[in-house]
């Protein structure tokens, strides 16, 4: 139900965030358990310029201050309102360097129903890359494309009418109290009425599902988890737009490419990721133009494009969100963003090795990068919770539960430890509900 | 001096010479020694139209300051090409795994791509160097 009036005995699980990674881990809590799951969101049903302003930050960073509040959003259904629909399982080169502390079964596990929520045809899961026959070092990996689910769409209906789950709107999360090592209630305040009263409430299990940059925000304003890199290894998605072109075999590509739409991309195997020393990339490109060109000494019809790369980017300690000295009109600090790609030689190396593999394979030949150019992000706020083993190098351990804290979980791309170059919105919602069957589980045995 | 640049002059200088009728480059002119007897310091005479459609004057600039014959010679060795003047095309495929790479007009290519391009442009048409 959608209340103004919180449940005075509070309830089993708080989840602070109505985006793409709180509303299916609610939904799916309800389902496996018989929680009292509140949902809980600063934004309205409608955008809200004042709401919106507590997601400014200053910032020192490459894509500028005002690209990381923009896609912070705060409405119910959070970043789904912008998602642009785009599709892909993680890859799995950092799973096999071990840079994850689960294996990429645990996630893909997942996947399928995912892939259900955001409306997606199921080969987004059945077909998530294929070998290119004669080179072990590309594959295709195409980007599937969905009509964007906006949550608010889809769910709010849902919510309005569930009998356990209660949505409150236009209340801001201002931070977690806690006793110990056990968080026991979230202070919220009227995103629209700074001077009314707080609220406090309490719950047996709290989310985080705010976002990359909320997050470590309310960790940071909640003193929560002093040894942990909160904020830190801030990453996004580089986006070089068509930074070069390739032609690529006509009949030998298209064999590869599958019935359903798909943004059709290329990228570097993991395994010669790996033996090369280098991170995920990814070529996408449309198919617009054939011509006939002599490709490895046969005149052959080739496809002509343009190419867009993505690729991930090297965690750094030194990329971080933290709290600034300006304070937004609830009384809190404001976010600042430190934030560099450093990305240029590593995608020169990464496109040379590329292109060597795409023109020895025969699958096509590759233009050269040129001697500049402009990297975009995706608005991808990924690592800022990351996950791992040890407290002092991560935040949150391998359940997505905060290392200091027996019941404070973070649901998001910020506990990605690495970027990978996959959009991250469908592993946020494969995420999402494996914390949520994790959470119902312990419920149970309480 | 940066490669590319050098390849440039060189080709502007081969369009000069070609359009002063000094240098000749021509389809018949680099291969003076033609005849049939399947010798490899003669080009056979069927190979101008095994790899005709693979010349272009894209490739120019590179053709431009090579040997017909050396290329020819070059080609042979690799099995590329045969001493009757056959094409072997699945060749340049087989060699590319472990073949060098070079940029040329901002594309890749294999080194044996630009040998076999730059014999047909030779072999087939005049070097315009644009």
């Amino acid at each position: 139900m959608i209340v103004d009036t919180l449940n005075p005995d509070g309830y089993d699980v708080v989840i602070i965030g109505s985006g793409p990674a709180g509303i299916p881990a609610a939904l799916r809590l309800a389902e496996r358990s018989a929680a009292r799951i509140l949902i809980v969101e600063s934004g309205t049903l409608e955008s809200n310029d004042q709401i919106q302003k507590l997601s400014e930050v200053t910032g020192d960073c490459d894509l500028g201050a005002l690209h990381f509040a923009f896609h912070a959003h705060r409405r119910l259904g959070g970043t789904s309102l912008y998602w642009g629909g785009w599709i892909a399982a993680l890859e799995k080169r950092a799973f096999d360097m071990d840079e994850w502390p689960i294996s990429y079964d645990e996630i893909d596990y997942y996947y399928p129903e995912a892939a259900e929520i955001l409306e997606v045809s199921h080969d987004a899961y059945l077909y998530k890359e294929a070998e290119i026959q004669g080179s072990p070092g590309i594959v295709y990996k195409p980007f599937y494309r969905a009509d964007p689910v906006r949550f608010q769409t889809k769910y709010e209906d849902v919510l309005a009418a569930h009998p356990t789950v209660d949505l409150v709107l236009q209340r801001t999360c201002l931070r977690l109290e806690s006793e110990g090592d056990v968080i026991v209630q979230a202070i919220l305040a009227d995103s629209l009425a700074p001077e009314a009263e707080t609220i406090a409430v309490k719950a047996k299990h709290f989310i985080l599902a705010c976002g990359g940059i909320g997050n470590p925000r309310v960790l940071q304003h909640s003193n929560l988890a002093p040894n942990s890199p909160v904020g830190r290894y801030l990453m996004e998605h580089p986006h070089l737009h068509g930074v070069s072109r390739i032609f690529l075999d006509e009949d030998k590509f298209l064999s590869y490419v599958p019935e359903s739409w798909a943004t059709h991309a290329l990228q570097l195997s993991s395994a010669r990721c790996i033996e090369e020393d280098l991170l995920s990339f990814s070529l996408s490109f449309d198919l617009d133009q054939t011509e006939e060109k002599p490709l490895l000494g046969r005149k052959e019809g080739v496809i002509v494009a343009d190419v867009t790369i993505r690729a991930e980017m090297v965690p750094q300690f030194e990329n971080r969100f933290s709290l600034g000295e300006e304070v937004d009109y609830l009384g809190q600090r404001k976010g600042h963003v430190d934030f560099r790609f450093n990305y240029e030689d590593l995608g020169r190396k990464t496109w040379q090795v590329f292109a060597d593999e795409l023109l020895r394979s025969g699958l096509g030949r590759p233009a050269g990068l040129p001697p500049e150019f402009q990297i975009g992000g995706g608005g991808h706020y990924i690592g800022t919770t990351r996950m791992g083993t040890s407290e002092f190098e991560s935040v949150v351990d391998r359940d997505c539960k905060v290392h200091s804290t027996s019941n404070l979980f973070i649901a998001g791309s910020s506990v990605f430890p690495a970027g990978g170059v996959a959009n991250p919105t469908y592993s946020i919602v494969a995420l999402s509900l494996r914390l949520a069957d994790h959470v119902a589980a312990q419920l149970e045995e309480v | 001096m940066d490669r590319r640049l050098f390849v440039s002059r060189m080709g502007s200088m081969a369009a000069l010479l070609s359009t002063s009728g000094l240098l000749g480059l021509s389809g018949c002119s680099e291969n003076k020694k033609q005849n049939t007897s399947g010798a490899s310091d003669e080009i056979p005479t069927p190979l101008q139209a095994s790899i005709a459609h693979l010349g272009s004057s894209h490739f120019a600039e590179y053709a431009v300051r090579e040997d017909a014959l050396s290329l020819y010679q070059v080609l042979l060795q690799k099995g590329v090409v045969t001493d009757t003047g056959e094409y072997i095309e699945a060749s340049v495929a087989a060699i590319a795994p472990t073949d060098d790479t070079l940029q040329y007009r901002e594309f890749y290519y294999t080194q044996t791509e630009m040998e076999l391009y730059s014999l047909a442009l030779l072999l087939n048409g005049a070097v315009e160097v644009g």
